[in-house]
């Protein structure tokens, strides 16, 4: 039975035996594991969205760069280059900052394998465990810090979910130890 | 994602939880202050050094209080006089109020939304280092041939364009200062736009957030005016152009156009910060949400967009078309109208709260009531013809002294122990506290009321003498000035004794505190909200 769950800022997509493409846009770019048990993925979320971003970056720009046209008429054209300058800056940051709104890791359980796959700006990493062999920590930070989940198999732990709000990385690790305990 | 490694090669294991744990053990030492990216860090270098250079601008204003104690020539001579005050305003408003606000905003901010940082720390980093060059290179042109700048913070044409090389010192510096105050505004917008946690809507967000977030839009689009400005001043020195220059064709009434651009809504960059903090720090100790939220969003914008029209306040008397003039004022005092909405709300506030006086409250109301006067002397001075009268006199320095050092400066006192607790997590000793607030409050007032005194009689401002009916509440401000300087020695004390031993302070020490970095246990952890809170 498909089940998905779609939290509408953190674009998360929790599915058990997942059989088809997820519905939502951001989790269709990336290849389904077909006959997973379990599957979750998680994105940090972007409050802004990019439509949004680039059309408050234009309305800075008309801004900045009115003023500076407007004072470059009256003879003061040396405002101009560091209008340029300020929103070249601001186009370069935003857009090294949506190069990473993309980031996403997903952990699938399926058959007698774990993957925890992760893409960050460009690179991309995939760890396979035996899933005899896994378990998972939830490491209970209260009251220093949030919780974390991690796999540990053959020696090596790698953590993941950290853009995953707390209730969620609960209800998550509770789901995650039961399949596995279905071995 | 900051804790998902950006390099990971397929089959190349990383433990991830070690990985994570060498992260959270920083590099100790000096080095742990000089390549920090946290913003916990930052802030607390952003605010340490705004202090430094409160107390060196104060030392300068202390040598001018000190000089006009008398009339007559006495320690200083006519230039240097000059360069003191000059120095005074551009340490004031760049190093010490403007590094003030942003270190509360690199403290607070991914707090108060629930984001585990600045959204580029590294660029937050180069902010911050920027600043001490600047400051050295300042304090450096007292040391050059011609002195320092002398022709006020204005730096008005044609005086910087004749000035000595400390002139284009003090334009380098401020060079410095408008990058790095660019990159910390595109930081602080990308910040709150982007990484809110899940259900921190624009309109849940704290005020003390939303008045940064269009303090950082005021500062991208005015800085490249100051920056073009200067840039024309140090070509006019040096490369041959005339663009302030009457003898070439220039224009120097055209610096202050440019300059005034710039200069106003920088007015309100010192200021609305300190309105988002008291706006804090009132709710939490009235135990009372904070009155007419919407509204004070809505004022606070309305008060950027104003600040872009009102530049020519400052230029009554060098002549425009009485249009003009009257275009000015109107828009001056249509300021007045979403200021007066904040001060309404803010007393609302307070009103059948459940009312405690600990020391950020002192220093709100304190706030309140002294920001307000200055206010109402600004709207005296917005009328043109009374503003002919008193331009360039000890009138203007009184406002402007009662918006900034009541305005600011007290919402800063009044922020730094509200969250001194929970940044430092001991308590401080809320008795000294006390004495602070009563000790600056009369000071400040000794200093700078009777400036209204001698305004109103016609003293000029930037002189080194004066006539000698003027003596008697010189002597008045300048006592006052040495006990507001000597008052703040008690705030470093009071700090300093607290990070070192102050009691433990709990995670909410205030009980009506409901901010998000209340949630959090006291001292704040290394880092924070790695995983997104959970917004109601």
């Amino acid at each position: 039975m498909l089940r998905s769950i779609r939290f509408c800022f953190s674009f998360i997509h929790v599915s058990r035996r997942l059989e088809s493409t997820p519905a939502t846009s951001s989790v269709a770019a990336w290849p389904p594991i077909a006959q997973a048990e379990f599957c979750v993925v998680s994105r940090r979320n972007d409050s802004l969205g990019p439509r949004a971003r680039w059309t408050l970056f234009a309305s800075l720009c008309a801004v900045s760069f009115g003023l500076a046209l407007g004072f470059a008429a009256l003879g003061a054209w040396m405002v101009l280059p560091y209008s340029a300058a300020g929103m070249g800056l601001l186009y370069g940051a935003w857009r090294w900052f949506e190069r990473h709104t993309g980031d996403w890791e997903r952990v699938t359980v399926t058959g007698d394998r774990v993957l925890v796959e992760r893409e960050s700006g460009d690179a991309r990493t995939r760890r396979e465990f035996n899933r005899c062999w896994t378990r998972l920590e939830v490491e209970d930070g209260a009251p220093v810090r949030a919780s974390r989940l991690a796999l540990r198999s053959e020696g090596e732990s790698i953590r993941f979910g950290d853009a995953l709000p707390v209730h969620e990385l609960n209800r998550i690790a509770r789901e995650l130890r039961r399949v596995l305990a279905r071995r | 994602m900051s804790s998902i490694p950006h390099h990971q090669g397929p089959g190349h294991a990383i433990d991830d939880a070690h990985a994570h744990d060498e992260h959270a053990h920083h590099p100790g030492g000096i080095m742990r202050w000089i390549t920090t990216t946290n913003h916990k860090d930052i802030g607390t270098l952003y605010l340490w050094f705004s202090f430094i250079m409160f107390i060196a601008g104060g030392c300068l204003a202390l040598t001018i209080r000190t000089e006009l104690f008398h009339p007559g020539l006495q320690i200083v001579d006519p230039e240097f006089f000059n360069s003191l005050t000059t120095l005074h305003g551009l340490i004031m408003i760049f190093g010490a109020i403007m590094p003030a606000a942003v270190g509360f905003a690199n403290w607070q901010v991914p707090l108060m939304i629930g984001a585990p940082d600045m959204a580029f720390a590294r660029m937050n980093n180069w902010s911050f280092w920027l600043l001490p060059f600047a400051a050295v290179l300042l304090f450096a042109s007292f040391f050059v041939p011609g002195g320092a700048a002398a022709g006020g913070w204005t730096l008005y044409a044609p005086l910087s364009v004749q000035a000595g090389m400390g002139m284009d010192l003090t334009i380098f510096a401020i060079h410095i200062m408008g990058a790095s105050s660019i990159m910390g505004s595109i930081n602080i917008i990308t910040t709150i736009l982007n990484l809110r946690a899940p259900g921190m809507t624009m309109m849940k967000m704290p005020l003390f957030v939303w008045t940064w977030l269009i303090t950082a839009y005021l500062l991208i689009a005015v800085m490249p005016v100051l920056a073009g400005a200067v840039t024309m001043l140090l070509t006019d020195r040096h490369f041959g152009t005339s663009f302030f220059n009457a003898a070439g064709g220039g224009d120097p009434v055209m610096f202050q156009h440019i300059f005034w651009f710039f200069g106003h809504p920088e007015v309100y960059i010192m200021i609305l910060p300190s309105f988002g903090i008291v706006s804090t720090i009132l709710p939490a100790f009235s135990r009372k949400p904070l009155f007419g939220y919407a509204s004070m969003v809505y004022a606070t914008s309305s008060i950027a967009i104003l600040s872009f029209i009102v530049w020519a306040h400052h230029m009554f008397t060098v002549g425009m078309p009485a249009a003009g003039q009257l275009f000015f004022m109107y828009a001056t005092m249509l300021i007045a109208v979403p200021t007066g909405v904040k001060v309404f709300n803010w007393v609302t506030t307070m009103w059948k709260g459940s009312m405690t006086f600990e020391t950020p409250m002192l220093f709100a109301i304190g706030f309140i009531f002294l920001f307000t006067m200055g206010g109402f002397t600004g709207l005296v001075l917005a009328i043109t013809p009374v503003d002919i009268q008193l331009q360039d006199t000890y009138y203007v320095v009184a406002h402007f002294h009662y918006v900034l050092v009541a305005g600011s400066l007290f919402a800063f006192f009044g922020g730094v122990y509200y969250w001194l607790p929970k940044w430092s997590g001991r308590m401080y000793n809320e008795k000294l506290g006390e004495w602070h607030f009563w000790l600056t409050m009369i000071f400040f007032n000794v200093t700078f009321f009777p400036m209204h005194f001698l305004g109103l009689a016609g003293m000029p401002r930037r002189v080194p003498d004066y006539a000698t009916q003027f003596t008697d509440w010189n002597m008045v401000a300048t006592i006052g000035a040495y006990g507001f300087g000597l008052s703040q020695l008690l705030f470093f004390y009071i700090v300093l004794s607290c990070i070192r031993s102050g009691p433990p302070a709990p995670a909410k020490p205030w009980e009506g505190a409901d901010t998000l970095e209340w949630t959090l246990p006291s001292p704040l952890p290394y880092h924070t909200f790695e995983t997104p809170p959970a917004i109601k």
